[in-house]
């Protein structure tokens, strides 16, 4: 099950996020295959950022923000952050998508700086249940919140020019996984 | 870089003794605990095995040495047996004049041709250099001496590739580290600073030795010596944090680094400072802060409170913290970030998180799959150290990639002053837009240079892109030529931020947008001391990369009339008043020269002219907070006086009407802080009245209806922000203000840090 919500409860926002599971039995001990859909439904071009250098700890934008609940309690999330000495943004790690397109911000293949999600590839669940996977994607804050520590200089002004085309969202996907012995 | 010498062809070259401030005593720890028997057969104080040798028989001979002639200092780097020997040998040159010491380049030769005798080891080979040598092929002979005798020295040769002798240094044994950085740890009251890990005392991987590390002792496994200096400062805490721990920033950090760093100087130097402080404003574990003026690495911090604790795991995770975070000291970026370098690094496993290294982080550790990752996959495979790509740039780095305070974090080069292609005419310009400068024909000796910009669009159908006009926001450079013929680059002390909104369209309706700049100082110093003509151009890249210059802006610089035009002059010249202006007003004791100066305007000349300046930078300096370090080691909050920005903010304002005092855009900027000020006071209403002022004050002059639109509209948006602090103050949390337009807010705004709002 996957399903994306608007996080403020306003109008619709321009893309959706979705999270898969992999195929196949999930056993304790191995972490869960998890994948990440952003797409646009909106009628226009959009641009969005994958994963960037501290995305995932929401030191700077974008936000990805993974955990992983089971029952009432958090059992894995990001943890505090190392160190706010984030890489810089550049054009390469946006994607441009048209209506309906859609894209794996996880995905390295691509030309930009795309990280994964450690919090879902490297966390095991260690008993049988029902898990919930959550992921908080958030695209809203101040241009500063999106620039890199160091090396930002060269792409500053073509990523300001992009950032116009980033729809301001906060959303969160949702997926359920059963996990046995 | 220009060579007057070439320092491999110079052939008075005979070496004298070595600096003795350089040559490292014998029984110095902690020392590289992979070599499991001293140079000169000593121990260390602290029982760990001393260095060199052992792993060969006779002695190992890595290590640095050291020549000094009398026109040459040559520090060698022999980096050929050992554990985790790099088969490398580099060296840094300097020149000697006098009593100067000048650094000169670098070189490495990566792939040595080593061949060992019973008598001697050499190594030669074409090295890599930071400048173009005429000899550039590098052999070092290295005299073999048993176990425990004192090294010989060695010889440096350089040839041409023709095979022609070029200079030769003897080079005394200086030290078994490759290179020696003076380490000096303050920390703040109620922290505990890390000692050591046992690494007995969680499992650990296989080949990994049970033995204590310290943070020293991790630098000294990669060859590096960290040499502690002085006693660790304590500082207190004082009521900063309102009884919490006190949040320090980066600013905050770096200002406490430039008073307790006894060796604090913005010059390249093997010295670092790192500071236990208790929180970080962003909830970091630690940082390296010094990474945006042009002196950076000179230190870093690691956070108690997010580190904290007493147990194995902890303690384990306090030794990496404080190796990460001094390593960014040494330009070393994170694992995963090594391709984003100037130029780019190759990247380790797995796009670099597959790196077993101190520079990556535990809980991203993610091996090629199928391998797991994880933290408990980290430790369960980390074997302390640096990997070998990292211990070349840590050993064989070039001098100003690595050493402190030289090169920026993460790039290998320096930036240049002026790119005249930057300002070439282009040959075709389409792009329907248009930069004016425009500023006063004469300025007064020493009084701030403030330039209006001005973009407009030429395309009658209109135009849309960017607003950001101020330099600070990088997408305006901005060129002058002075009075005698040189041509400079003005570049801005701080990049942050200004108060619009991003997009414009340019169109009957709006036909241009207008900043303005204070450009007399900037990060190279004051740039319009001389009397004289100056020509000012600039550029603006806009949304689609046109490169639209304005025409060439010509200004005079009046020489003084009287000796109080003079003084006050002197003033208001010079780098740190240049700085003072350019922040619009500091409390930091770094600057207080250039506070006092200003000061004495105020004191002694507050007749003058020119007093309008210090009374804006003195009024919009009160109505903000200002957390200080202070000399006594106790942390204060200078609190905003509204008071007194408001009495100050009001005198420029009243000096300012007609053609006198500051320009429009800064009294602008100077009244919307007024107001501020005004509700800092508690007086929501007076705000209102200063912004009403500030409208009727710019409708009273000849101003078009679109630009008193905008003015208008700045007042609105001042009101709505006031409100909105207010509210995020009283009710303990930020909420979402309605624009008052009517449109939706949105957040995507430069953050309002700045105190340049000029």
């Amino acid at each position: 099950m996957a399903e994306a919500v608007d996080g403020d409860g306003g109008e619709s926002p321009a893309v959706a996020v979705t999270l898969r599971v992999g195929p196949g039995t999930h056993r304790v001990g191995v972490p869960v295959e998890v994948r990440v859909e952003v797409r646009n439904v909106s009628s226009a071009q959009i641009c969005m950022p994958g994963v960037l250098d501290g995305s995932e700890t929401g030191t700077r934008l974008p936000r990805y923000r993974p955990s992983v609940v089971r029952g009432d309690e958090i059992v894995a999330a990001p943890p505090v952050p190392e160190d706010p000495l984030v890489g810089p943004v550049r054009p390469e790690d946006f994607r441009r998508l048209g209506p309906g397109e859609q894209f794996d911000p996880t995905d390295r293949s691509g030309p930009g700086t795309h990280l994964p999600l450690s919090t879902f590839t490297s966390y095991r669940p260690d008993r049988p249940g029902r898990y919930r996977y959550d992921l908080v994607v958030d695209t809203t804050g101040s241009e500063d919140l999106w620039m890199g520590r160091f090396g930002q200089e060269p792409h500053r002004a073509s990523v300001v020019s992009l950032l116009h085309q980033v729809p301001e969202v906060v959303l969160t996907a949702t997926v359920d996984v059963d996990v046995e012995p | 870089m220009t060579q007057v010498l070439d320092p491999t062809l110079d052939d008075s070259t005979a070496s004298v003794a070595p600096d003795p401030a350089y040559v490292q005593a014998p029984e110095t720890p902690p020392v590289p605990s992979r070599w499991t028997s001293g140079q000169n057969g000593a121990r260390g104080q602290l029982g760990m095995r001393a260095p060199a040798s052992a792993l060969v028989s006779p002695q190992a001979v890595s290590g640095r040495y050291q020549a000094t002639t009398a026109t040459w200092q040559v520090d060698l780097r022999v980096d050929v047996d050992g554990s985790r020997t790099t088969r490398r040998v580099s060296g840094d040159l300097f020149s000697m004049s006098g009593a100067t010491t000048s650094y000169v380049g670098s070189f490495v030769v990566d792939a040595p041709e080593i061949t060992t005798t019973a008598t001697e080891l050499r190594a030669r080979g074409t090295g890599r250099f930071t400048w173009a040598v005429g000899a550039p092929v590098v052999e070092v002979t290295v005299p073999r001496v048993p176990t425990g005798a004192t090294q010989t020295p060695v010889t440096l040769q350089f040839w041409t590739v023709s095979g022609t002798a070029g200079s030769v240094f003897t080079c005394p044994y200086a030290s078994p580290f490759l290179r020696t950085v003076a380490w000096e740890q303050d920390s703040v009251a109620g922290v505990v600073p890390f000692v050591a890990y046992d690494t007995a005392l969680l499992p650990r991987p296989g080949g990994v030795e049970a033995r204590t590390i310290s943070v020293s002792q991790a630098y000294a496994d990669a060859g590096i010596q960290l040499l502690s200096s002085g006693v660790p400062d304590v500082l207190p805490v004082s009521d900063a944090g309102s009884g919490a721990s006190p949040k320090w920033s980066d600013s905050e950090l770096h200002n406490a680094m430039a008073k307790h760093f006894s060796l604090f100087a913005n010059l390249p130097r093997w010295q670092v400072w790192l500071l236990v402080a208790t929180a970080h404003d962003e909830g970091a574990r630690g940082i390296m802060f010094d990474y945006s003026d042009a002196f950076q690495r000179q230190g870093c911090a690691v956070f108690y409170d997010a580190i904290k604790g007493t147990d194995p795991a902890s303690q384990r995770a306090q030794l990496r913290t404080y190796v990460h975070e001094l390593g960014h000291t040494f330009n070393l970026l994170h694992s995963w970030q090594k391709d984003l370098a100037d130029p780019p690094a190759p990247l380790g496993p797995n796009g670099g998180l597959g790196d077993l290294s101190w520079m990556n982080y535990a809980w991203k550790f993610q091996p090629p799959p199928p391998a797991l990752g994880g933290e408990a996959a980290y430790w369960a495979s980390f074997p302390f150290e640096f990997t070998t790509n990292e211990l070349v740039h840590l050993r064989h780095g070039f001098y100003r990639d690595v050493v402190m305070s030289a090169n920026p974090f993460g790039k290998g080069a320096a930036e240049l002053d002026v790119d005249p292609e930057t300002f070439a005419d282009p040959i075709v310009d389409n792009s329907g837009l248009a930069l004016e400068l425009r500023a006063k024909p004469t300025f007064a000796y020493g009084e701030p240079v403030v330039v209006e910009l001005k973009l407009s669009a030429t395309d009658l159908r209109g135009r849309r892109t960017h607003g950001y006009l101020h330099p600070k926001d990088e997408f305006v450079s901005i060129a002058i030529r002075q009075p005698s013929g040189r041509t400079v680059a003005y570049r801005p002390v701080l990049r942050h931020c200004v108060d619009e909104d991003r997009q414009v369209h340019l169109d009957p309706g709006q036909p241009a947008v207008y900043d303005s700049a204070y450009i007399g100082s900037g990060r190279d110093g004051q740039l319009f001391e001389q009397p004289g003509r100056y020509a000012v151009r600039a550029v603006y890249t806009a949304d689609d990369g046109s490169r639209v210059l304005s025409p060439i802006l010509e200004l005079r610089v009046r020489r003084p009339l009287t000796e109080e035009d003079e003084r006050v002059g002197d003033l208001l010249l010079g780098e740190e008043q240049g700085q003072v202006l350019a922040l619009l007003g500091s409390d930091s004791d770094r600057l207080s020269a250039g506070t006092a100066a200003v000061d004495t305007v105020l004191e002694e000349h507050g007749e003058h002219p020119l007093a309008v300046y210090a009374r804006l930078v003195k009024g919009i300096n009160a109505e903000r907070d200002f957390k200080d370090l202070g000399e006594d080691k106790v942390l204060r909050v200078r609190r905003a006086d509204p008071a007194e920005s408001i009495t100050l903010l009001n005198q420029v304002a009243e000096a300012s009407t007609g053609r006198a005092g500051v320009d429009n855009i800064t009294l602008n900027a100077a009244m919307r802080t007024m107001a501020k000020a005004e509700a800092k006071a508690g007086d929501f209403d007076r705000a209102k009245e200063v912004m009403g002022r500030m409208v009727s004050l710019f409708e009273d002059q000849e101003l078009t209806p679109p630009v008193l639109q905008s003015i208008r509209m700045q007042a609105q948006d001042t009101l709505q922000a006031i409100a909105e602090e207010t509210c995020v103050r009283d009710e303990g949390e930020r909420q979402q203000i309605p624009d008052p337009r009517g449109g939706k807010s949105s957040s995507r705004r430069k953050a309002d840090r700045s105190p340049d709002r000029s």
